[in-house]
């Protein structure tokens, strides 16, 4: 879905200059689109199989927790291994800031991932899981976004991401951290 | 005490609007100078909205620390007063927007962030809503409750002051905080909105929470209930069965 999004937007924008603001919002929006699929895959399937049971008889809380999030972690990463490639080959940026860019796709990966599994985690044994779980991510995510589509911007245009990266850094930290520790609480219910 | 709390808070609020609309002059140096009396309604209850949000947080830590029900219904309260100011912080700033400003949403910072904070609440009364079993309801909504919280101070306090985001806001900066910030009449009408929106809001988190804590006792009553009801039907039943065989034996002889 995420190919797809960087390939559409790739050949839509085919002869037009797309400002930086704009590159780094479709950046953003097609890794979170890849981000979303995965949800899927993480705590909801646990529940839907009766794996998650046996999770919670076998494994302690932290390592439940650990594993979804390297789960979603590593998917970052392959994602981001085909869509930044891709959309460096579409839209070609102008005068990127290589570590601002990498700082800042490394700490909206960060927070990204955390908000997601924390937010999977909560609405896995909901009753209304799809469209609960897009009413909880969408604000958690939404800080998130903003500062790192601001950061990236201000990369793309191979200036300084000092002030969007600490907002990011905060906010990534605070997810990471907090996500387990609330995690441990809720997960034996 | 609750009743006369009410009666204190309601003559108080009265006595607030007289204030603002009848004591406290026009602000010189605004476009509209007459918006500026919002002031008393708008910063309180931003700043208390806060409050109850970081309280609705600690009691629901210590919810998941304790497993006290108690905590979850005042949790759920002072999550409730926070979203109820955080409303009315949206509302008066978008009237004083409009006013001030010309249009009354302009993705200002901090606009952006008390959206933000009131979408994260409704997500909590979402998650809320959706759970059936209380005991799962508590400890998911606890949970999340706690997360939320630890956003508040970031989202109202870090975010609109990071620097490259502080330059495109359209509030003022530390008015509150400077000497030379508010004049006397301003000063002193803005503690007394403190003061009143502060007992408003413990006013209504005491009555929210009183009920909940009600629900709690009685849902704990008719469970202890349900459960020797069951042991009593049981208790009948083998009574029942023991009786029988005297009754049959009797029916013979008297057959």
């Amino acid at each position: 879905m995420a190919v797809v999004t960087v390939v559409a937007l790739g050949f839509a924008s085919l002869g037009q200059n797309l400002n930086e603001g704009l590159q780094a919002g479709l950046l953003w929006v097609a890794l979170l689109f890849g981000m979303s699929g995965a949800l899927a895959r993480g705590f909801l399937v646990e529940e839907e199989t009766g794996t998650a049971d046996l999770l919670r008889v076998g494994a302690t809380p932290s390592s439940v927790y650990a594993g979804k999030w390297l789960f979603h972690g590593s998917l970052f990463l392959v994602l981001s291994a085909i869509i930044l490639p891709l959309h460096a080959l579409f839209l070609k940026p102008g005068s990127v800031s290589a570590l601002g860019l990498g700082l800042m796709w490394l700490a909206g990966g960060l927070s990204l991932v955390s908000a997601l599994t924390f937010c999977g985690a909560l609405v896995a044994r909901t009753a209304v899981k799809g469209a609960l779980l897009a009413a909880l991510a969408f604000p958690v995510l939404l800080p998130m976004m903003l500062m790192a589509v601001s950061g990236t911007k201000t990369a793309f245009e191979g200036e300084s991401v000092w002030g969007a990266l600490q907002g990011l850094c905060g906010y990534g930290l605070m997810l990471t951290a907090g996500g387990p520790w609330i995690f441990e609480r809720f997960w034996r219910e | 005490m609750n009743k006369s709390l009410l009666w204190v808070v309601g003559a108080g609020m009265i006595g607030l609007v007289a204030l603002a609309f009848f004591w406290m002059p026009p602000a010189g140096d605004f476009v509209s100078p007459d918006s500026a009396r919002i002031i008393l309604f708008h910063v309180p209850a931003a700043i208390l909205c806060v409050v109850a949000f970081l309280a609705g947080g600690w009691f629901a830590w210590r919810f998941l620390k304790r497993r006290d029900p108690m905590d979850d219904a005042r949790s759920a309260a002072a999550n409730e007063v926070g979203f109820l100011l955080a409303i009315i912080t949206t509302t008066t700033g978008m009237v004083f927007a409009q006013q001030q400003w010309g249009a009354a949403w302009s993705w200002d910072p901090r606009q952006t962030s008390i959206l933000i904070q009131l979408l994260i609440y409704a997500a909590y009364f979402a998650l809320r809503g959706s759970l059936e079993d209380p005991r799962q309801r508590a400890s998911f909504s606890a949970g999340y409750a706690v997360f939320a919280a630890l956003t508040v101070p970031f989202l109202i306090f870090v975010l609109p002051r990071l620097p490259a985001i502080a330059n495109s806001s359209l509030h003022p900066k530390d008015t509150l905080w400077t000497r030379d910030g508010l004049d006397g009449y301003y000063r002193a009408g803005l503690y007394s909105a403190f003061v009143l929106y502060g007992m408003l809001s413990f006013a209504l988190y005491r009555m929210r929470a009183q009920i909940g804590c009600l629900e709690v006792s009685i849902r704990e009553l008719a469970d202890r209930f349900n459960a020797h009801h069951r042991d009593r039907v049981g208790w009948n039943l083998v009574v029942s069965d023991e009786a029988e065989p005297p009754a049959e034996g009797a029916a013979e002889k008297s057959g």
